[in-house]
């Protein structure tokens, strides 16, 4: 069909585009996002802290953007702990689901209100799945402040080795 | 959507091969009797609109889905849908 005819029939209502809708199992999971979302949340709530009590906007910005960050980690944790996480896992490591139930609580925590200890239990939490996220996988991980604020000690792998 | 009761669909996507592969177009008519095996365009209230064929209907009226290829989300993802959110039913495939 030409590029023509199906804008035109788009125009008129009769071309629609339906989704076959397909979950591509592509098997690619990374702690990396959830860590990064973690030390964001923290890095909003020193930004809100700081911030002039009249610059309103800008405190209400760094407030939706705490609140965005907090729940991308639960996204982020939620999927490979639901998609990722089989059996022989939990036998290994049994306290994978109370650490992943931990840093649900401890997001929502995060998105409710702005304690930065909250913020940095989230970012330890998170270290912790991360360190068993490694492990099931063979590779050895080191923790290091991360190079830019707040400069919090973060889980990584150390690949290649 | 649609004109005198047809709509021609572009489908998305790889998870109703082979019958519909992806880039296929389809003419789908509104207001046709749907039973199972039927493929159809649902407006789906997770998913949007999408199209799938019915697996079962259950005794409570819903329309339960299903992908024809491998990779489509499965049966227990879609659920089931009431009718008045199925849009229409595949005539035939036009290319």
């Amino acid at each position: 069909m030409t590029n023509a005819l199906t804008k035109l029939l788009e125009k008129s209502g009769l071309l629609v585009t339906a989704e076959a809708h397909c979950d591509v199992p592509c098997g690619i999971y990374d702690t990396g996002p959830a860590l990064y979302h973690a030390v964001s949340v923290v890095r909003l709530m020193d930004q809100y802290l700081a911030a002039d009590e009249g610059a309103f906007l800008t405190r209400a910005r760094l407030v939706a953007n705490k609140e965005e960050q907090a729940e991308k980690v639960k996204h982020e944790i939620r999927v490979i702990w639901g998609d990722y996480v089989k059996p022989p896992i939990v036998e290994k490591y049994p306290n994978i689901h109370e650490l992943t139930h931990s840093i649900m609580m401890t997001a929502s925590k995060c998105k409710q209100d702005c304690h930065r200890e909250d913020g940095e239990k989230l970012v330890e939490l998170v270290n912790g799945f991360a360190e068993i996220f490694w492990a099931t996988k063979g590779v050895k991980t080191g923790k290091a402040p991360c190079p830019y604020e707040p400069k919090l000690p973060v889980v990584f792998p150390v690949l290649g080795e | 959507m649609g004109l005198l009761g047809f709509v021609i669909a572009r489908v998305r996507g790889a998870s109703m091969e082979p019958g519909l592969p992806d880039g296929s177009f389809a003419l789908f008519r509104r207001r046709k009797a749907v039973k199972r095996g039927d493929v159809i365009l649902v407006d789906h209230p997770e998913f949007g609109l999408i199209v799938k064929r019915v697996h079962v209907v259950s005794r409570s009226g819903l329309f339960h889905l299903e992908g024809t290829g491998k990779l489509s989300t499965d049966r227990s993802r879609l659920g089931g849908v009431e009718r008045d959110r199925i849009k229409g039913k595949l005539l035939f495939k036009i290319l």
